[in-house]
Parts: C-alpha cells; sequence; structure tokens
C-alpha cells in the first residue's frame, strides 16, 4: 500500500486548482488571448465541491479564428465536461469515442466550420480546439468539474480556477486573475471567506457522501483527515534555493525560492513547473526548476523540467496502511500528511471502515440526492490508476460514467451542425460495425487455423472422408489455388501469409494415397508450387490385449499398429482408461489394484476407423 | 438422385424438390451432336438452348468413356450412365487422379479456373469452375443452368417465412433458388431453426444468430456469453437451444447457462438431448453420459455401446434412439441400452418426420416404415443433414439437398 501512495502522489500533483488553464491562444498565430474575466460557482456538498468556471477572451480578430484551450485538473478530480457559447448559442459537448469524435470533427471541418473538440492528453492534461470564434464576439468557454476540498494550513479550502491573464506560445501576461466567485454550501459546514480564499471548517475525522447512480450502486467519496497531534509530527520543508532556469543548466533564469516556499507555507505541497505559476524568465527556451531543500532537518534536491508535476510530499513518508472495509474498489489520493481523499462503491448505503495514518475509523456516508458525482471522481480515478488492458475497456467504462479518458472525447457542435453531426454519426456507426464483421471474421479464421477448442487437425495427412481444411504458407503470394486430387481446383483465401480453404474427401472415396498441389502466383508473377499427401484409410484397426503384472501391480498391455490415435479401455461399469503408446505398436495403461472384471479396448486411427478386442482374463 | 417412388409420395408444394448447384463444370463431351456436361452437381445434356438434368450421380469429375457412358466421381468410383449401374472399383494407385487443365493461350471469358474447353462447329464450349461458358456468333455467354442452391456439400437448411438458409462448404447463403445472397464465406457444420430465429454453426466452432425477419446477422454470439465459446453441435429443446462444445454445453435461451461437468473434461460434445432436466450428452471419444440432478450414467463400450463416437440422437416413444459412427443405432430405456436393426453401421444423422425415423448415414438415407426401411437415395450419398423444413423432410448430401 505504501508503494502505491507513492504512485498516487504524483497525481495529486494539481491539487491546489479546481481547473488550471495553462495557455490558450490562436492557433495559426500562436498569440494568446486576453482573459477579460473569469466567474467561477462552487457548491460544496459534503467534503465534493462542483466548480463552474465561465472564462471569457477577449477576441480582437476580424477574421474567423481557431482558438485552443489547454488546462489541468486537481488528481483527485474529474471533468464534467466543456461548453462554448458560438454567438449566444450555449453549444454544450458532448462525451464520445475519440475516434467517432475526429471523425465527425474532420467532416465537419472540411466544410469550413468547426465544432469544438476537446480531448484527454493525460488524466490531468486537457486540450481543447474552438472554432471558428464568431467575428467581433468574446470567446466565451465553460468548464465545469467535480472534486475535493483541498488541505492548505490545517483548513480545507475549495478549490480555486486559476487562468493567467495572457499565455499563448508566449506569456505574454502570466499574472493569475482573480476570479469572481460564488459559492454555496449544502450539507456542508458554512464557507468563510478568508484572504481571497474559500475555507470550509470540515472538522476531522472523516467526511463522506454517498450518491445512488443509475447503475444501482452507492458510490462513495469523501476525506479523512488525522489531527495534526495525532501525526505526532508535522513535516517542515525548508526551501534553500529554488531556480526555473534554461533546462541545459545555462545563464538567465529565474531565483524562485520564496515563490516555492510560499506554495508550501501555503500548503501546495504539489505545483506545476510552469510559467504560469513561475513567469518566463527565458523565452523560447525550454526550462526546468531547479530545487535545493530540506525536509525535517533532511538535505533532499528534485530538478524537474518544465511543465511536470512537482511533488514534494512523495519525499515525505506517509505512515501505516490505508485499508477499507466494505469499501469495494476504494481509490485514494493523499492530499498532504493529513489528508486523504477516498472513493469507492458500496452495494447499499451501509457502515464503512478505514484504517489511515494507524488510526480506525468507522463511518456511515451521508445518503446525498442520486447523480453522478461521487460515482464520477471514483471512476476518474480508475482510469488514472488502473491498469487497462484494452481500449474498448477504457472507452466502456468512460462512457458508463461519462468521464472523458484517452478513448474519449468530447465534441460541442453547433445546431446548424447538428443535421450533418446526425449523418456523419450514423455513418461512423456503419463503418465501425463493418469493421469489428472483418475484425470477427479475421477472429474466426485465426480460430479455425489455430485449430480451434477442439484441436481439430488441418492439413490432414489420413482420413476417412469428410471437409478437412488446407492451409499453407506463401509470402508475397498474389493468388494461390490447391489442385485437389478429383481435379478441383480451389482458390484458397488469405490471412495475412497463410492460405487456407476447406476441400472434400467423399465419404465413399477409395483407399490409396492422394496427393494436392498448390500453386501459388506471387506478386513478382513467378509460381511456386508445393504438395503434400494425405491418406485415405477405411481399415480399422486390429491388436492384442493383455494384463500383465509388473511387480504386483495390473498393467493392461495392448499391441497393434503404432502410432493409433487412441487407445482406451473401457470397463463394464464404464470407467475409462487411455492407454499410452510406451514402444511403437505398444500400448499399456496401469490398471487398478486388484482389478479383476473385463474390459473392452478401443483402437482409433489416425483416420477415425476404429477396432475393438476384449480382454477379460488377468494373466499372472 | 432421390428414389422417384417416394418422391412421388411425399413431394408437394411449388419448391423444386431436388436443388443442386451445377456451376461447377469439369469435362465436356458431345454425343450425338449435343454436348454434355460433367458437374459437381450431376450430368447436363444440351436441349436447344436449354440444359436437362440426365440422371446420374453428384460429384461428376471425367467422362471415362462415350459409348457407353462411363463417368468417373469425386472418390474416384465410375458410373455407367447408360445402364445406371457402378463400375467394379479398382485400388487406386498413387498420382492416379491427379490431374488440372491449364488453360494454355486460352482468353476465357472468366477470372474462374478452366477444367475444359470443347469446339463444336464454331461455337466453343468452356467448363470452369464458375459456370459453363459458350462462345457464340462472335461473343461470349454464360449458360445457364438448372442450379437451384449455392453451395458444395451443403450441411444444414432451414426456412423461415419462405427465406432459405442454406450452409455448405462454401459458405451461408441466404435467399430462394435463382436469388441467394452469401452471408458469411466460411464452412458451415451445422443450421437450426428455434422459434423464427436461425442458429448457425460455423466449421471453427463459431455460432452465429440469423434474424430473417429483420435481416440481421448476429456474428460469434457465443463469444462473451459463453465461457468456452467453441461450438461443435446444437439441438433446439423447446424455445432454447443446447449447444454442445468442449467439455461441457451451453443453455441459450432467455439467458445463457454453461455446465461443463469433471466427466466431460477434453470430451468433444457431439450430439446432445434433453428431456425435463436430464440432459443426454454423446461424446466423439467417449459414448453416452446422461445427468440428471441425482444420479450420472454412462454408456460407452464397455457396457453396451460398441462405439464410443456417437453421432447423433432422436426420440422414439419409449425412449433414446442413438446414431454412432461405426456400430449403427442404439436405443436407450431407462438404464439399458440395446442395438437397433439399421441398414447402415455408419449412421451421421437422425430425425423423426412424420412419427418415423428417418436415418443418415455415410453411404445413403433410408426412413423406418414399420419393420422395413426404404432408401430415399439411389447413389449411396453420404447425408450431411436431416431436418423438417416447412413440413417437409429434408435430405442433404455432399451433392444437393432433396425435400420430400
Amino acid at each position: 500500500m505504501r508503494a502505491c501512495f507513492v504512485i498516487l502522489l504524483g497525481a495529486a500533483s494539481t491539487l491546489v486548482c479546481a481547473q488550471s488553464v495553462t495557455s490558450v491562444y490562436n492557433r495559426d498565430t500562436h498569440e494568446a488571448f486576453r482573459l477579460k474575466n473569469m466567474r467561477v460557482e462552487s457548491t460544496v456538498v459534503g467534503p465534493i465541491v462542483k466548480t463552474s468556471t465561465w472564462l471569457t477572451y477577449d477576441n480582437p480578430y476580424k477574421a474567423l479564428t481557431e482558438a485552443t484551450l489547454n488546462f489541468e485538473m486537481p488528481g483527485s478530480a474529474a471533468l464534467g465536461g466543456f461548453a462554448y457559447l458560438y454567438g449566444d448559442e450555449y453549444v454544450r459537448g458532448r462525451l464520445m469515442d475519440k475516434n467517432k469524435a475526429w471523425f465527425i470533427y474532420t467532416a465537419i471541418t472540411s466544410r469550413g466550420r468547426d465544432p469544438g473538440i476537446m480531448e484527454q492528453w493525460s488524466p490531468t492534461t486537457y486540450h481543447c480546439q474552438i472554432f471558428p470564434i464568431k467575428m467581433g464576439r468574446d470567446l466565451r468557454i465553460r468548464l465545469w468539474s467535480v472534486g475535493m476540498l483541498q488541505p492548505q494550513e490545517g483548513t480545507m479550502n475549495l478549490p480555486k480556477p486559476t487562468a493567467p491573464r495572457a499565455v499563448g506560445y508566449q506569456a505574454t501576461d502570466p499574472t493569475l486573475v482573480e476570479p469572481i466567485w460564488t459559492s454555496r454550501s449544502v450539507q456542508s459546514p458554512p464557507i468563510v471567506e478568508q484572504d481571497g480564499r474559500y475555507t470550509v471548517n470540515l472538522p476531522s475525522g472523516v467526511s463522506a457522501v454517498a450518491q445512488k447512480f443509475k447503475d444501482g450502486r452507492i458510490y462513495v467519496a469523501g476525506l479523512i483527515r488525522t489531527p495534526q497531534d495525532n501525526d505526532g509530527k508535522k513535516h517542515r520543508i525548508v526551501v534553500k534555493s529554488a531556480f526555473y532556469e534554461p533546462v541545459n543548466g545555462d545563464r538567465g533564469g529565474a531565483d524562485v525560492t520564496a515563490k516555492v516556499q510560499e506554495l508550501i507555507d501555503r500548503g501546495d505541497y504539489a505545483f506545476n513547473a510552469n510559467n504560469a505559476v513561475f513567469g518566463d524568465p527565458t523565452p523560447f527556451k525550454l526550462k526546468r526548476l531547479s530545487m535545493s531543500f530540506e525536509i525535517d532537518g533532511q538535505p533532499q534536491t528534485e530538478i524537474v523540467p518544465e511543465n511536470t508535476s512537482v511533488a514534494l510530499i512523495k519525499n515525505v513518508a506517509v505512515g501505516g496502511n490505508t485499508t477499507f472495509f466494505r469499501l469495494r474498489q476504494p481509490k485514494t489520493v493523499v492530499m498532504d500528511p493529513q489528508t486523504l481523499a477516498f472513493s469507492g462503491w458500496l452495494l447499499r448505503n451501509e457502515g464503512v471502515a478505514a484504517r489511515f495514518n494507524g488510526t480506525r475509523y468507522a463511518f456511515k456516508p451521508k445518503l446525498i440526492a442520486s447523480g453522478g458525482d461521487t460515482a464520477r471522481i471514483w471512476a476518474q480515478q480508475m482510469l488514472a490508476t488502473n491498469r487497462w488492458q484494452r481500449a474498448k475497456d477504457v472507452l466502456a467504462f468512460s462512457m458508463k460514467y461519462g468521464v472523458p479518458s484517452t478513448a474519449t472525447a468530447l465534441l460541442a457542435v453547433p445546431e446548424e451542425e447538428m443535421k450533418l453531426f446526425a449523418e456523419k454519426e450514423k455513418e461512423f456507426q456503419k463503418m465501425q460495425a463493418e469493421q469489428r464483421k472483418r475484425e470477427l471474421e479475421v477472429e474466426r479464421q485465426q480460430r479455425n487455423w489455430a485449430g480451434g477448442r477442439g484441436g481439430r487437425q488441418q492439413n490432414w495427412t489420413s482420413s476417412g472422408g469428410g471437409d478437412p481444411e488446407i492451409r499453407v504458407t506463401f509470402h508475397d503470394a498474389k493468388s494461390v489455388d490447391a489442385i485437389l486430387p478429383d481435379r478441383r481446383v480451389l482458390q484458397l483465401t488469405a490471412e495475412g501469409d497463410v492460405w487456407g480453404g476447406n476441400f472434400e474427401i467423399p465419404a465413399d472415396a477409395l483407399e490409396g494415397t492422394y496427393i494436392v498441389r498448390v500453386v501459388a502466383t506471387l506478386r513478382d508473377g513467378s509460381r511456386v508450387e508445393r504438395s503434400w499427401n494425405y491418406e485415405v484409410d477405411r481399415t480399422p484397426p486390429h491388436g492384442k490385449a493383455d494384463i500383465l503384472f509388473i511387480g504386483s501391480k495390473p498393467v493392461l498391455e495392448v499391441r497393434s499398429e503404432k502410432g493409433l490415435n487412441e487407445v482406451a479401455a473401457f470397463s463394464t461399469d464404464g470407467w475409462k482408461w487411455i492407454l499410452v503408446e510406451v514402444r511403437p505398436g505398444v500400448y499399456r495403461v496401469e490398471l487398478p489394484l486388484g482389478f479383476n472384471g473385463s474390459l473392452t479396448i478401443v483402437l482409433k486411427d489416425r483416420a477415425g476407423n476404429k477396432g475393438q478386442v476384449q480382454c477379460s482374463r488377468p494373466h499372472s | 438422385m432421390f428414389t422417384t417412388a417416394l418422391l412421388a409420395i411425399y413431394s408437394f408444394g411449388s419448391v423444386p424438390t431436388v436443388w443442386r448447384n451445377y456451376e461447377e463444370v469439369f469435362d465436356l463431351a458431345v454425343i450425338d451432336g449435343k454436348v454434355i456436361a460433367a458437374t459437381n452437381g450431376g450430368l447436363l445434356r444440351q436441349a436447344g438452348s436449354r440444359w436437362e438434368i440426365v440422371p446420374a450421380p453428384g460429384g461428376l469429375r471425367t467422362f471415362v468413356r462415350t459409348s457407353p457412358l462411363v463417368v468417373s466421381v469425386a472418390s474416384g468410383r465410375s458410373f455407367n450412365v447408360t445402364d445406371r449401374t457402378w463400375l467394379p472399383s479398382r485400388p487406386k494407385s498413387e498420382n492416379a487422379f491427379v490431374s488440372a487443365d491449364e488453360a494454355g493461350d486460352w482468353h476465357a471469358p472468366t477470372l474462374a479456373h478452366v477444367y475444359k474447353q470443347i469446339r463444336q462447329g464454331s461455337d466453343f464450349f468452356v467448363g470452369t469452375s464458375d459456370g459453363l461458358f459458350h462462345f457464340h456468333g462472335g461473343r461470349w455467354n454464360r449458360e445457364v443452368l438448372p442450379t437451384l442452391m449455392p453451395v458444395n456439400r451443403p450441411t444444414g437448411v432451414a426456412c423461415v417465412d419462405g427465406v432459405f438458409v442454406v450452409g455448405g462448404m462454401n459458405g451461408l447463403y441466404v435467399g430462394k433458388p435463382s436469388a441467394w445472397r452469401q452471408v458469411a464465406s466460411d464452412a458451415i457444420r451445422q443450421v437450426a431453426r428455434v422459434g423464427s430465429d436461425i442458429w448457425v454453426v460455423h466449421g471453427n466452432g463459431a455460432m452465429d444468430k440469423l434474424d430473417t425477419a429483420n435481416d440481421r446477422l448476429y456474428p460469434d454470439v457465443m463469444t462473451g456469453a459463453s465461457k468456452r465459446p467453441w461450438t461443435s453441435c446444437i439441438t433446439p429443446a423447446g424455445a432454447s437451444l443446447l449447444c454442445g462444445g468442449i467439455g461441457g454445453w451451453v443453455e441459450w435461451g432467455s439467458d445463457s447457462q454453461d455446465a461443463y461437468p469433471s466427466e466431460l473434461t477434453g470430451e468433444v460434445i457431439t450430439a446432445i438431448a434433453a428431456k425435463g432436466d436430464v440432459r443426454w450428452v454423446g461424446t466423439e471419444q467417449s459414448g453416452i453420459f446422461r445427468f440428471d440432478a441425482k444420479a450420472r450414467h454412462q454408456w460407452n463400450p464397455g457396457n453396451g455401446l460398441y462405439d464410443s463416437w456417437v453421432t447423433s440422437f432422436c426420440w422414439a416413444k419409449d425412449g433414446l434412439i442413438v446414431g454412432t459412427m461405426h456400430a449403427g443405432l442404439y436405443q436407450i430405456e431407462r438404464d439399458t441400452i440395446r442395438p437397433v436393426n439399421c441398414p447402415t453401421k455408419r449412421v451421421t444423422q437422425l430425425v423423426r418426420w412424420h412419427g418415423e425415423l428417418v436415418v443418415g448415414g455415410m453411404d445413403g438415407c433410408w426412413l423406418q416404415h414399420g419393420s422395413t426401411w426404404k432408401s430415399l437415395s439411389d447413389y449411396g450419398e453420404e447425408t450431411t443433414s436431416l431436418s423438417e423444413v416447412d413440413g417437409r423432410l429434408c435430405v442433404t448430401t455432399a451433392s444437393g439437398i432433396a425435400f420430400f
């Protein structure tokens, strides 16, 4: 579990903000859009916070313009969606298969129109494109998310969305814009404004809420806060030096020691090393953050490249295992040494027990109105931390919970493009169905050529009749024909370099050896020929059976032709023993001690012919 | 071909009684000024602008002699068409039957393989793997042959509301004579109808559901729904379907239930039957197993079933009839098993039709009538499936389909 914490701490790197816009710029000129204002609405329900942010950017362009928006989310939060205003029309993004979204996006773009599209680049970073922005109208974008209250200096704060005034490829004005913030509290202590921060006086211990989701499960999200006194030791971090400098160590960087110390003192143990936080001391140069600091007196150093999350807290040992009782598939994010965010689900709303930092907590989550907020928080963690084998599983999971992932995208289409959207959606579904059909056909063919679950033989070398299969490999062949012994020419079908098909061996084919010729015409026009034989055999095998005693053990021995497909002995009460060929033509199996009954032995050759011998008298 | 007298007794309806595929033309000859064609479906003779069927076995390959007319068939045996008798078979020597005519510098009118070309006056006839072509008046025409079904070696037929589904060695087809549509191209093992749905087992063990009402094919329905999506045989049981596989079976109804008893580990299920909660399972290697809530019973060569390879089941008034690959028929009544007299030892198919037992074998097809058996085939062809289709008995053989 400790190892798990280290992994999760990485995800907790951007805990401090609800949505952290990193850049918004003109996609053609790379010039930054200037943020006019940012309006934020936060609703606190127990320990979870729903945040909606409207960003209004000035649009000075006299032609149709495409905007790009990049932003980050805290590891413990889930993006709910995005929307934009096309003139006065509110256009909301719909979550869908990423391939489908790009297929439709490209189709509409080809008409000179363009919906907005947003995709996830990593579990915490998102990229969005919007085209066109109506001339003479501002670029207005809405983002909404659901996350957890953030610990800071012993209090729990509402996560604050951040956006720089103007950052594109270059930082024109990286100062953060103060949001116009409204907040309300539901089923939580009142929100208190203090020094530009909104604080909820959440008591220590567990604060958790539960919601019934459409799948019938109860999803739980909450916080566990260990009292600092109980921790026995609050970690003291002193920043000795911090430089935001060119990545190759060239001169010209900025001393950001005070800024980093300020962040840590504020409780921001995890933050981003980027221009939005530290400005841009060396434009057009990739930078790094180089730090030297002490944790509880222990010297540490850390160098992280630009646009990478810094998580100083990972250097701090978090004590004890975290365990949950009754909560299924629990997911945790360590927010600071005293605070743990968790999520999971229950079959019904019942008591849960947890152990964190050596303390046991028992609680029953507070059931709130049905919805998907807690489910989304959990699903986001599942997507971010689980090892997913197949993209289609990610897609299905992401669609079920309405959480963006690497397999999905949010596509926002204005009403006037909806007809085309519907047509393209139908076209995509048809294409997908065709693709699935082809994949199934390939799977089926591969299974067939792999021998199926029955392990059936292909390229039979002996048969009594039927419709066996040919399978042969040719590289670079254009066509392959099998010329069968009865003159029929069979055009084989290809699966990569393997060519195959079924042919018929008539039930009354005469016994003997038959030759199948396979002629391949290669792409360079040359011909390659191969052949193989099969045997039609209708003569059942004969044999002789005895029961011998080897030592004191009774052993059934059958002598017959070599290489039989199966030799099996059946007792009168239905028991079956399979004999093993110990020498060519000699088959044996050990019988139970004291066996004294009669046996029927069935000899089966590779062509399916069967012979029988009886054996009933033990040989002493 | 099937016995004419029985056809007279049983055939009815507007659909032709015997469906064959004559599109693979292996050999051509001219007799009495008329072109005759040896095809996979049988023998054809030119009759003006039409082609008429000459009574002969299916699976023809070459003309051995033209007077009297002797043809060889796919198995290497020869048939005298004139007096309708088989010639004595000679042991086959290696390479004796291997040949493939090449097109030479012939400008073939088709991409199909050319088997034979002949000249008749100023006309040319070309027999190919995809039809018979006729060069006349400076242009090529594809001859219209009396083909009524599209597959080689049919293995199953079903019909819903006049729409037929035919599976065979070269795929699955939906439609009716003269209007077929191919919906799968790989070998089909079995076709069965349950309600308005048609279930199709592929040679590779995949199982599809065909909804003919909505013209939809649901491919590989077992994948994801069953632990072992490999099907070897299916049997309708009321509104549900029993699907035999490897090591067990799946009961496919309103929901699917898998059963993998330890006794069947590694066994390929070749036949399955149900009555109430009791299941009879036939295997390729170990005979029959009966599973019910209280006990399990098995029959194999040790206790009365003298062949461990069970091919088919059919219910009789007083028990279960069992077909085996090498030892003919058996009947199970309660816990006892006894052999049943039957004209073939190599039973492949069983069905009950109009209260009578029909047995299909590797060497023909027979209808039980009281204590006697009547042969339904003239040439002793392998029976590949038996079923009841729209109230008629449907028998498929290596060369065609017959409805009685």
